[in-house]
């Protein structure tokens, strides 16, 4: 077959019908066609989260999901715990120790700035402290809370490994 | 491999939009945006009608990017689909305006009198002015005088270039059958636009 894709068979030439037809062009697409396209097209997620997210699916469809989903949702819940009474605990040595460098420093700037930051972090601090002082944190309260974060966790993570692709916001295109 | 996805290949943007770059659906809809839509814009004959299957063309593709075989090329999958939604469209458009009455479904005076067959002069719309001037010429005219199936192989021959063998795995028909559709579809060409020579 000839190379040239646009020329006919050699038992159909026909300079005039073929001169006709080479006037045949492309005709332009409508502004922001492929907007609209996208704004309706589902894109799938990039494959590492996909593949994570199918191999967390596969575990939670198990015959252990429940316990994974349940182990899952109590260390997270575990974890914020640690990590927000550490905060609590050790905010003033933190706040202290960032002083201190900004000090050593010597930058001006940066001590403004450190000191402001050692501020608002004190007023958090104490705040934390004057509300747990206030509500006397009762072993209730903190297994509330706990489980709270914990179902909120095991919600979360359902709803991450389910849905396997993204559609884009079509707010902002115009039909 | 660099994000200039306009140097790629076919296959290369496509693996990359089965991986999830929206980048990869803008290059995959950029490349084929214009054959696409002029494919179904000359096959239908009607600019808003043709962005519609245009674009349900694209979504069909790009929402099954995953299901896309690397040994087909990618060009023949999206201009089959294309020219399957003109076909199905322009059959459902027979049945419909088989009756002058309007389309069998109309139930209200307004879908009747939208669906009926138009057999007196009206004025024209700037769509429908922007339609003749792009559409009016005699070849095209003519064109649009073939059978949906003979359009098709004319129209993806030449304008779009493409060689036989595609378009016999894009329509789904057997090579000599392509070849026979374009040969005939020429003698057809030169039947309609001889008396106007002169």
């Amino acid at each position: 077959m000839s190379d040239d894709l646009r020329s006919p068979t050699p038992s159909d030439t026909d300079s005039d019908l073929d001169n006709r037809l080479k006037t045949l062009a492309r005709v332009p697409v409508p502004a922001r066609f492929e907007d609209r396209v996208l704004a309706r097209v589902r894109i799938p997620l990039p494959a590492w989260l996909r593949r994570t997210s199918k191999g967390v699916r596969a575990m939670l469809s198990g015959p252990r999901g429940w316990m994974i989903l349940g182990g899952f949702s109590l260390a997270t819940a575990a974890a914020w715990s640690v990590t927000v009474a550490a905060g609590v605990h050790f905010g003033g040595y933190l706040s202290e120790g960032a002083r201190h460098a900004v000090s050593e420093a010597g930058v001006p700037l940066w001590r403004e700035v450190g000191a402001a930051g050692q501020f608002q972090i004190e007023v958090i601090r104490s705040s934390v402290l004057d509300l747990f002082e206030a509500m006397r944190v009762s072993p209730a309260v903190f297994a509330m809370t706990y489980g709270a974060v914990a179902v909120v966790s095991a919600a979360g993570l359902r709803i991450l490994t389910a849905e396997p692709s993204r559609v884009r916001d079509t707010n902002h295109v115009a039909h | 491999m660099t994000t200039d996805l306009a140097t790629w290949t076919d296959q290369d943007v496509v693996a990359h939009a089965q991986r999830g770059s929206e980048l990869a659906f803008r290059e995959l809809i950029r490349r084929y945006q214009r054959p696409i839509f002029s494919l179904v814009y000359r096959m239908v004959r009607d600019r808003e009608l043709a962005e519609d299957l245009a674009q349900e063309t694209f979504i069909k593709v790009l929402n099954h990017i995953d299901s896309y075989r690397p040994e087909h090329k990618f060009s023949s999958w999206i201009f089959k689909i294309a020219n399957n939604a003109a076909i199905d469209h322009l059959r459902r458009k027979e049945l419909d305006t088989l009756s002058l009455e309007g389309a069998p479904d109309a139930v209200t005076i307004q879908r009747q009198e939208a669906t009926a067959l138009q057999v007196g002069s009206r004025g024209e719309s700037p769509l429908e002015e922007l339609e003749a001037r792009e559409l009016g010429s005699q070849i095209e005219n003519a064109i649009a005088q073939l059978r949906p199936e003979y359009r098709a192989c004319i129209i993806l021959r030449h304008v779009e270039g493409r060689p036989y063998e595609e378009i016999a795995e894009t329509l789904g028909l057997p090579l000599g059958t392509v070849k026979t559709y374009i040969h005939r579809a020429r003698a057809e060409l030169r039947d309609i636009l001889d008396p106007l020579r002169e």
